[in-house]
């Protein structure tokens, strides 16, 4: 026995020193053959020499060391080692290789284990895209209509096609009327587990979707159609059938959309072509052709194209952004509403007539039915009535008050500590003086500076308080693209006096880029931006203001001097692109 | 570009196809915030190569071919712009996966059954097991957090968290058994 081991030693440092030949070779196997622990001696001592070799080449001991370690590892991977590893995937752990005990590389020799974890990533993603709304089918698909419509309108196809590619099916099933809160979310179900081809075969339990033909290349909006949903009676989700031309941007009230013979937006307030009946609530929405609209329930819009809303009932503010190429319409009863960088107030509470107020900018406006096409420009703060029975527009007192809950929304500024009021343009509420609050009134709702004019506003830095009274460094605003202004004012109580301090902040939709408090620059800009009367800062008390770090809200701090009265006026510009 | 081939297929390819296309993401060790977003990608690069596409091939696999190869390229970005864990987990979780279209399991049809089979079967899960799920998936708690949230200890939920998953795996093989018996 001890001949035999001498023997095996010998044959296997000749073939570590690769001196063997092939007899020897086959003595050794036959020795291997004969005690198996003798062939688990000779691999080691192969891939120790094998490891030895690679260290060589590769020029060095670290080398050598590290690629020791990782087919060490490779030995010693246990059932322990793979479990972590899996636990640690999945539950999105650090995978630095220095937080694991052993090279992730070393995985490969291990197949059925590889498979394992793959097995467990999937199932991973299956349970997010069950449980996690965001990940849900309807999620995705969203997205992914988005992503394709928005790589592929640059070919410009999509563009063309998009209001002819989908058609629902006459008979789809109309949602009940119950009236569904948008607090409330939107529940879909998948219909029962059962294949594809069984779903499909079921008609009456899913909708349908019709193409026109000729249409096969739009495939990036259809992807909005995608699946064969079962759908809750009461929730219609809009936005998986047809392109999304508008979005809930903010809410007010208690905000209920009734779902009758019509749609509600979706989970995530995405709204596309149909008609929405508003129950309750104020809403304001935005369009992705640049157009806003903001209404107050109980209130019917129809969603007709990318550029088209047609308001059927109900209080409505809208705005058309100037500046778009093409120019986007508002209907309302018998009525054509075209009015790039204006914003109006629509009212057609009543079903024979409806009323309009022109709230900044000026529009144009046709009467549909009218033999002769009526049109008329309408200017700032001039507000008509549509008769419908006779097809004739009459001039009416302006009031825009009525429309004071729409233009919260739509004012661009939002004040959540209850000591401002955001007043709708054209309309002098007595609220600020009786309950010393500060007033945000839209001056220019869009506008842009001209080459030959300047403004000049006070210089501030940002997250810094600045004190209102004196003189101030000023400095001409640069901003080229379209502004806003708003005016802020602050008067005495019913006694001419500030009780203590009167604190307001106010958030702006859009990056704030300059303020003009100082008298002279208050003055020099009102001929500019003054067209809600002239700024009075004659007797400005103590105050501060700060612009926050992020540019958007400004903090107004106003302490009493004895018995001076606080009054004032403050501009703010804002950059609206 | 893509004028010849039907959109109502399209449509059916991408119904059929994501859910088990976003598996397979994941199942290469794309990180979780990234799988939809890479498998997004590949639907687009399939939709503008549809031109290329032998419908009798199975669009699953090729549609994963193409997933595969993005997150191959995924290894070559720079540190700050990969969308995967670990370029070693990758490296071998991608070379395992080199046959998709001989892989049943992640073949379309079985892949959206499977979703279908874990949508019902998580109806039936207990209704802690249920918060916990909401809690880690759908609010991207960690097991700390989570513990916390539900007074007990990270490592109870993390095991919680593994029996639930390993239930739900039972349910869904029994589900999709029965369907196909059915």
């Amino acid at each position: 026995m001890n001949n035999s081991k001498e023997r095996f030693e010998e044959l296997l440092a000749r073939l570590l020193d690769g001196e063997s030949d092939g007899d020897e070779r086959s003595e050794l196997a036959r020795l291997c053959s004969a005690d198996q622990k003798r062939g688990a001696e000779v691999r080691e001592a192969l891939f120790f020499a094998e490891s030895l070799r690679q260290a060589f080449i590769s020029g060095g001991k670290d080398v050598f060391e590290a690629d020791l370690t990782e087919q060490l590892n490779v030995a010693a991977l246990g059932n322990n080692d793979f479990k972590r590893l899996r636990q640690q995937v999945v539950d999105g752990g650090s995978l630095e290789q220095d937080t694991l005990s052993f090279d992730l590389r070393s995985l490969q020799d291990q197949p059925a284990e590889v498979r394992k974890l793959r097995n467990e990533l999937e199932f991973d993603e299956l349970l997010t895209q069950a449980v996690s709304t965001s990940k849900s089918e309807e999620a995705f698909v969203q997205s992914l209509s988005t992503r394709m419509w928005a790589e592929v309108e640059e070919d410009h196809f999509v563009d063309d096609l998009s209001s002819k590619i989908i058609e629902w099916d006459a008979h789809l099933p109309v949602a009940d009327a119950e009236p569904v809160s948008s607090n409330r979310e939107v529940s879909i179900s998948l219909s029962d587990t059962v294949s594809l081809t069984q779903q499909a075969a079921r008609p009456g339990k899913v909708w349908s979707i019709l193409f026109k033909p000729a249409l096969a290349a739009a495939a990036a909006v259809v992807l909005t159609g995608l699946v064969l949903w079962n759908v809750q009676p009461e929730s219609r989700p809009a936005s998986l059938f047809s392109p999304q031309w508008a979005q809930v941007v903010a809410e007010g009230g208690d905000v209920v959309w009734r779902a009758q013979e019509g749609r509600i937006p979706d989970s995530k307030g995405g709204l596309v072509k149909g008609v929405y009946h508003l129950e309750s609530g104020t809403v304001h929405l935005r369009f992705r052709e640049g157009a806003e609209m903001a209404l107050e329930g109980p209130a019917e819009f129809e969603i007709k194209g990318k550029r088209t809303v047609n308001v059927l009932s109900g209080l409505a503010v809208t705005r058309s952004n100037a500046g778009n190429k093409r120019n986007f319409i508002f209907e309302t009863k018998g009525l054509n509403l075209d009015g790039s960088g204006s914003t109006l107030g629509i009212d057609v509470r009543d079903d024979k007539e409806a009323e309009l107020v022109v709230l900044s900018g000026d529009a144009e406006i046709q009467l549909q039915d009218s033999a002769e096409g009526e049109k008329r420009r309408l200017y700032h703060f001039e507000a008509v009535r549509a008769d419908l029975d006779r097809d004739k527009l009459v001039d009416i007192p302006f009031n825009s008050r009525p429309f004071s809950k729409a233009w919260e929304l739509m004012s661009g500024v939002a004040a959540p500590t209850g000591t401002v009021e955001v007043a709708v343009p054209g309309h002098q509420s007595k609220r600020v003086a009786e309950n010393n609050r500060v007033r945000v009134t839209v001056e220019r709702d869009q506008f842009k500076l001209a080459d030959n004019e300047q403004l000049e506003v006070d210089t501030l830095s940002k997250g810094h308080f600045v004190s209102m009274n004196g003189s101030k460094n000023g400095e001409v605003l640069t901003e080229k693209g379209h502004l806003r202004s708003y005016l802020l004012e602050f008067k005495p109580g019913k006694d001419g006096k500030l009780e203590s301090t009167l604190e307001a902040s106010m958030t702006f939709d859009h990056p704030v880029v300059g303020v003009i408090f100082s008298e002279d620059r208050l003055v020099n800009s009102a001929d500019l931006l003054g067209r809600s009367g002239e700024p009075n800062n004659e007797s400005m008390a103590s105050g501060q203001l700060l612009l926050s770090d992020d540019g958007r809200t400004v903090n107004l701090l106003l302490t009493s001097e004895g018995n001076r009265p606080v009054s004032g006026t403050v501009r703010v510009l804002v950059a609206l692109n | 570009m893509a004028g010849e081939f039907s959109s109502e297929k399209f449509i059916e390819y991408v119904r059929e196809n994501h859910a088990g296309l976003r598996g397979f993401v994941r199942s290469l060790g794309v990180a979780p915030m990234w799988v939809d977003d890479l498998a997004q990608e590949a639907f687009v690069i399939a939709y503008q190569r549809m031109a290329d596409f032998d419908e009798n091939r199975d669009f699953g696999a090729w549609v994963r071919g193409i997933a595969r190869n993005l997150v191959i390229n995924e290894r070559r970005k720079d540190a700050r712009r990969k969308r995967i864990l670990s370029d070693h987990l990758t490296e071998v979780l991608v070379a395992s996966s080199s046959l998709p279209e001989n892989e049943v399991e992640e073949k379309g049809d079985r892949a959206r059954a499977k979703a279908l089979a874990l949508k019902e079967c998580l109806d039936k899960v207990p209704d802690k097991s249920r918060a916990m799920l909401q809690a880690r998936y759908e609010n991207e708690q960690s097991a700390p957090d989570i513990a916390l949230q539900m007074n007990m200890s990270a490592a109870a939920i993390r095991k919680s968290l593994e029996r639930v998953r390993k239930a739900l795996r039972k349910c869904v093989q029994q589900r999709i058994g029965e369907v196909n018996a059915g």
